[in-house]
């Protein structure tokens, strides 16, 4: 049996450990390879930059823990970028699943960075079922929506909450999400009542929202580990994103090598002359 | 670290490595992980449902006074009637009320948030403003005195605050002050660290004075800088103009992509430019003070990306049309739309790997740096 034969017949199981050994190395031999900032990345940044300090804002946490890695820090670095700002930060989730605690943990974790106090200077709303009301209802009374924080103090207990009756005291959405609730955030709050938005999202589902940061619905959109590393950068604050694009590159030239011995190996010596031959 | 969140990282990395096991083959430590995982999502989505609505927004609401609430708590009630086939119509009347109101919010919020906005960027001018914002765009303004068929232009300083897309926030002058005042140096364009894309600029002129009716002219001359490169379709419109002390400016020549009017641009050091015109005011100006503005804007080429969208939108929209065979003309356009789908589809396949790969990165993070970093 030739080469082109064995590798054709290769279990797949040497390929997975061929990725786990490129994405363990890099963490434990970290390689500082340059990461260069998309268009989309930095209008991200400029349209943060360009809402006014103190304003108030949200930052959406609509993403599932299983994309943690990609998602947690476009997050983690948007606190930091509001906070730093001096932005007073709304924080909510429409994924039951861990948004809310999620919400609950960054939020606290990174207000702790700069000494900012709950109830005065965040706020985490938590989860409410049903995104397309509760986007729509927020529009008359957020508090309508979310009587009670996350933790189930009253909104009205909270000085910030006092100062934010709907949209129309929102200055900016930050979407962090995972799924297609951006559609929403697009169609409902920013269609109907103007609130500039940009939206973080994962790498699959980031090719979709292109056209939305070409109909500036987004003034800027983050595409996976690779948006959160340039938001990272762009702030000045590296952190677990770009900690992760070692290994990320890595696998990507690991991906390309395979991808390309596979075709050698279909056209070659295998399935592919075969094919030919009839 | 407390001995809590010790225990809270190994039971974390023993179900990762359990999950991770399935790669090698299925074996029981996967299907117990699997299953737990499932009667947890399943159980914590109840608990949080009952206490985040049904209690919180409706039985609550309800002792309190809200005792309308019981219409909707009664058609939320009627969907679990699905369970008994004798009675399953009965649900049909709460499925016609959430479709009701589903189709009332999105058939406006989908047209006018999506339909609408994405016909509207499919059919986009032929080259656009990269950054709207007020940073990118800074204007500049001299002025220009004529006396006796003399023009005279006074040099500018640099403007940093207002932006440039309106030429009515040109600052009014008078004819004695601009005569009583020396005129400024050339003063170095500033650079804005923080935006990095920032087109600042001022503006001079070769001579102090011209002479008018086309037989002297005058190099407006204006100086900007900017710290990032023009990538590939990118360029700089730019825009001379006057405005009389009183009424509206009247434009002296403006560039776009397809020509440059007379107006030369060049890079004198990295990131700054100097553009040029040689102007012969006209007859129709009358004696008095003219305000001089120069506009530069960082513009993106969109002509060729408006036909390739254009194109792909058709054809592909083209390849899904099946009420005709793909014949002839059809399905040439048809075989384009295709290939517009399969270039889609790269593109998602690649970020999709991107995204597994994170997926794993994520996790690895944690296994190297959490849970081998807990004990060694």
């Amino acid at each position: 049996m030739g080469f082109w034969q064995k590798l054709e017949q290769m279990d797949r199981r040497w390929i997975y450990l061929m990725v786990a050994i490129a994405v363990i190395v890099p963490f434990i031999v970290p390689a500082d390879l340059p990461i260069s900032i998309t268009p989309e990345a930095q209008m991200v940044f400029d349209a943060v930059e360009a809402v006014p300090d103190g304003s108030t804002v949200f930052v959406v946490f609509d993403y599932y823990p299983s994309t943690i890695a990609e998602c947690e820090p476009m997050a983690r670095t948007a606190l930091r970028h509001f906070f730093r700002k001096n932005c007073k930060v709304i924080t909510l989730s429409n994924i039951p699943l861990g948004g809310p605690s999620m919400a609950e943990a960054v939020s606290r974790s990174v207000a702790e960075e700069f000494g900012k106090e709950y109830g005065v200077d965040f706020v985490n709303l938590g989860y409410k079922y049903g995104y397309v009301a509760v986007m729509t209802g927020m529009g008359t009374s957020i508090e309508s929506i979310f009587p009670t924080d996350n933790s189930g103090t009253p909104l009205s207990e909270l000085p910030l909450m006092s100062k934010v009756t709907n949209y129309k005291d929102i200055s900016f959405i930050f979407e962090v999400a995972d799924n297609s609730t951006a559609d929403y955030w697009v169609s409902i709050v920013n269609a109907q009542y103007g609130v500039p938005m940009v939206c973080g999202t994962t790498a699959v589902g980031a090719p979709k929202y292109y056209a939305f940061v070409a109909a500036r619905q987004f003034l800027g959109l983050l595409g996976g580990m690779k948006g959160a590393a340039e938001y990272e950068i762009l702030i000045g604050h590296k952190d677990d994103a770009v900690k992760g694009m070692g290994a990320q590159s890595l696998v990507h030239l690991l991906i390309i090598a395979l991808v390309i011995l596979g075709n050698l190996g279909y056209f070659l010596g295998g399935t592919g002359r075969r094919e030919k031959l009839g | 670290m407390t001995g809590l969140e010790i225990f809270q990282i190994w039971i974390i990395a023993f179900f990762t490595l359990a999950l991770f096991s399935f790669m090698y083959k299925d074996n029981p430590l996967y299907k117990v992980a699997e299953h737990i995982f499932a009667g947890l999502t399943a159980g914590y989505q109840v608990g949080l449902v009952w206490h985040t609505v049904i209690l919180q927004k409706l039985w609550d609401p309800m002792m309190g006074g809200d005792w309308w609430l019981f219409i909707p708590g009664i058609l939320g009630f009627l969907m679990f009637a699905r369970f008994w086939e004798k009675f399953s119509w009965i649900s049909r009347v709460s499925l016609a009320f959430v479709m009701g109101v589903t189709a009332g919010i999105f058939l406006i919020s989908q047209l006018h948030g999506l339909v609408l906005p994405q016909m509207q960027s499919t059919m986009i001018a032929a080259s656009e403003a990269i950054d709207s914002s007020s940073d990118d765009f800074y204007y500049n303004q001299g002025e220009l005195v004529l006396v006796d068929g003399t023009v005279e232009i006074a040099e500018s300083v640099p403007a940093t605050t207002a932006p440039a897309d309106t030429l009515s926030a040109v600052d009014s002058l008078t004819v004695a002050d601009s005569l009583a005042d020396p005129i400024p140096a050339m003063v170095e364009p500033p650079v804005i660290e923080a935006f990095p894309r920032a087109i600042l600029g001022s503006t001079s002129s070769d001579r102090d004075s011209v002479m008018v009716e086309g037989l002297d002219e005058v190099v407006l001359r204006s100086e900007f800088t900017d710290t990032s490169a023009l990538a590939f379709g990118e360029f700089y419109a730019i825009k001379f103009s006057v405005k009389p002390a009183e009424g509206a400016p009247m434009e002296i020549v403006e560039t776009n992509v397809y020509a440059m009017n007379g107006v030369s641009v060049t890079e004198t050091a990295p990131g700054r430019f100097v553009a040029e015109y040689a102007y012969n005011p006209p007859d129709s100006l009358d004696a008095g003070v003219y305000h001089l503005g120069f506009e530069t804007e960082r513009r993106s080429v969109m002509f060729l990306l408006t036909i390739i969208i254009v194109v792909g939108v058709v054809s592909t929209l083209i390849y899904f049309y099946f009420s005709k065979e793909h014949t002839g003309a059809l399905g040439v356009a048809a075989k384009v739309g295709i290939w517009f789908i399969m270039i889609s589809f790269g593109a998602h396949f690649g970020y999709t790997v991107m995204g597994r790969v994170s997926l794993l990165i994520g996790r690895v993070q944690f296994l190297v740096e959490d849970w081998i970093g807990s004990f060694l």
